[in-house]
């Protein structure tokens, strides 16, 4: 666990530093990526919990996942329809549940661990 | 976290999405410092004026060129500079109004209004005013005069249009009605501005002011006679 982590501080450096720019027109659909990638990665951690966590599912629903969010909101727009409010939900509600579904398996955990400690 | 494959697998993920929040926050921020939209008109205005400005500045840049070239070469040839002097300072007196000008452009005189004044009226209306004057030449002035006189005063940068009681006070001269007011320039284009629906002659008219514009082939404008006296202002710079 520990190593993900520092990779993810060392990839906040990294952006900080490397002063890479995204036009403004490019930032809506750069956001609605970033959702669901957060979604990805929160639905990998799930997944880790539950114990059928899988690397080449967790790898590629990652990368389509935030492809295809921002090439339907870019869609979207040349559409004149607001997809990316589709994309913000759907991907909002399950990154919500996920971290629900986290939250209580984590829970879980520690009450029995308690109990197993109690008995 | 089972085996160093996942481990690395979670790494790299980890580490594009770190990246890619690093670049959205620094975005995000970008698009609130944004310009907002109802100042992009106005600087759009200013832009274009900055870029005509630029091509003025440019098209002096090659005069002032081609005018330093002519300097050399004369240089080269020996001859001197003086001819080239000279003509630069005949334009600087034309444009100071320190010698007469002839040319084409219009004659207006104005005179007080003829019409009997009722009794009750206030006869101030009746009668040209230096705000009319004032206006006028500035009309003129818009429309591209290069040279004006009222009255055979000529007008200077310096020159005031100033009510003196039953005259009218310019280049510290008093004048009075008629006012012929000589103007060189292109006829058509001063004639049209002064002839404009609303303009200044329909003002004056609507007052019951007798308004004659003339177009001419030639006319003279005197120079400014008096001395020119600066006791304020010092040239900055040595003059250049």
């Amino acid at each position: 666990m520990l190593l993900p982590l520092m990779a993810l501080l060392l990839g906040l450096f990294i952006g900080q530093v490397a002063k890479i720019n995204i036009s403004a027109a490019l930032a809506t659909y750069m956001s609605v990526a970033l959702l669901a990638a957060l979604d990805s990665v929160l639905g990998g951690i799930r997944a880790s919990l539950e114990g059928n966590f899988d690397d080449l599912i967790f790898v590629t629903g990652f990368f389509s996942n935030a492809l295809l969010a921002g090439v339907l909101a870019f869609i979207g727009d040349k559409l004149g329809v607001n997809l990316y409010m589709a994309a913000i939900f759907a991907f909002g509600v399950r990154l919500f549940q996920n971290l629900a579904i986290i939250r209580r398996i984590l829970v879980q955990n520690v009450s029995n661990w308690f109990h197993e400690r109690r008995e | 976290m089972k085996n160093k494959t996942t481990q690395l697998t979670l790494s790299f993920v980890s580490l594009l999405l770190g990246v890619l929040i690093a670049v959205q926050l620094r975005s995000a921020a970008d698009v609130y410092n944004a310009v907002p939209d109802l100042r992009v008109t106005e600087m759009r205005a200013v832009l274009m004026e900055t870029i005509t400005q630029n091509q003025l500045l440019t098209r002096e840049l090659e005069e002032a060129r081609d005018k330093l070239r002519q300097f050399e070469e004369m240089a080269m040839r020996g001859e001197g500079a003086l001819e080239l002097i000279e003509a630069e300072l005949n334009n600087a007196r034309m444009l100071a109004g320190l010698v007469d000008v002839s040319g084409p452009g219009l004659t207006v005189i104005l005179t007080d209004s003829q019409a009997p004044a009722m009794p009750g009226d206030n006869p101030n209306v009746y009668i040209v005013h230096d705000e009319d004057l004032l206006k006028l030449v500035n009309v003129l002035a818009a429309a591209g005069a290069e040279a004006i006189s009222i009255n055979d005063q000529r007008l200077l940068a310096t020159s005031e249009i100033h009510c003196a009681g039953p005259t009218i006070s310019i280049n510290n001269i008093r004048v009075g009605a008629p006012f012929v007011i000589k103007a060189i320039g292109n006829p058509e284009t001063m004639e049209s501005a002064l002839r404009m629906r609303d303009g200044i002659v329909d003002t004056l008219n609507f007052y019951g002011i007798g308004v004659q514009v003339k177009r001419e082939a030639n006319l003279v404008i005197p120079a400014y006679k008096r001395p020119l006296r600066f006791d304020y202002a010092r040239p900055e710079g040595g003059g250049k």
